[in-house]
């Protein structure tokens, strides 16, 4: 087995390691992504309703 | 269009200044954190190389309980001084404490098949933790359950300072009961009886997680103070066009 392989293999638990690097990631960078993307919709409706008059 | 703020902008300033550090911070951390704890520690003697489920495991857990009891302060800040920010953090804390309590629990179960031949067990850590993410959960459906966000944030900040008695139940759940989950290692009298290889991987994630919560709670609060001027704008708005007719 390569190195990486062998690294990968993570003495034979690989399934239940990498998982649970997995959730994480997905769990952490999904609550990340979606709070900012709340917080810029949030200030863009906020401006919309600030300067209506420009907009028009 | 001249608009009030009802928002203490010093905050909003604050934390614009102050977001970007704790974000470059994060992800040093947690990049360190991730370094030494995959590549740079050893396996454990027993359990081979499933210890290194505990750099998330342990770090999700012990953020679970920090976010509750932050919950729980700002509640009771709230309720007793009234001090709307604090229910804005409230408010802003509580999907990050349940994330971290949903990712504590399932960490947990893939460490556990493969350590003790089972995805869960009805052990008093498991559960009290399990009863953790319900809190949360309760939490969250009570802050909503009612159109004027008044009330339910103080259902809500009730239901979470009763819910505050089970974080020592947790925390010494390990210790009152015969469980199947080991005691403390790190937080407990005489210190660690962790090899310094294994705790500052676990250190590093640990705190890493923290700066993550502050990082992603001040997003939330700009969010929610943010909801807020715009509800009290178009409140204004419509009270102006009824005088107008």
């Amino acid at each position: 087995m390569t190195r990486l392989s062998e690294f990968l293999d993570m003495g034979g638990y690989a399934h239940f390691i990498w998982p649970s690097y997995a959730v994480v990631a997905v769990v952490m960078l999904g609550l990340l992504i979606i709070s900012q993307r709340e917080l810029r919709t949030a200030q863009r409706d906020l401006d919309a309703l600030d300067a209506p008059e420009e907009a028009q | 269009m001249f608009h009030r703020f009802a928002n203490p902008t010093r905050f909003l300033r604050f934390a614009a200044v102050v977001q970007p550090w704790i974000a470059g911070l994060t992800v040093l951390l947690i990049s360190a954190g991730l370094y030494f704890g995959l590549f740079d520690s050893p396996a454990d003697y027993q359990q081979g190389a499933t210890v290194r489920i505990m750099y998330v495991h342990v770090p999700s857990a012990w953020m679970a309980l920090f976010c509750y009891t932050s919950l729980a302060i700002a509640c009771g800040v709230a309720l007793i001084w009234k001090h709307p920010l604090a229910d804005l953090a409230a408010k802003a804390t509580a999907p990050i404490g349940a994330g971290f309590t949903f990712l504590a629990l399932v960490t947990g179960s893939l460490w556990g098949k493969p350590m003790w031949g089972a995805w869960w067990v009805w052990d008093a850590r498991l559960t009290s933790m399990l009863v953790l993410l319900f809190l949360y959960l309760g939490y969250m459906a009570l802050n909503n359950a009612f159109d004027d966000p008044a009330r339910g944030a103080k259902s809500s900040s009730i239901l979470a300072l009763v819910g505050f008695v089970n974080v020592p139940i947790i925390k010494f759940s390990v210790n009152w009961w015969n469980t199947l989950h080991q005691p403390a290692s790190v937080v407990k009298m005489g210190g660690p009886s962790i090899h310094a290889s294994m705790l500052t991987p676990l250190l590093l994630m640990g705190v890493g997680f923290t700066t993550y919560y502050l990082w992603v709670m001040l997003i939330r609060i700009r969010y929610e103070v943010t909801n807020n001027k715009i509800r009290a704008l178009q409140r204004r708005q419509a009270a102006t066009g009824e005088s107008q007719i």
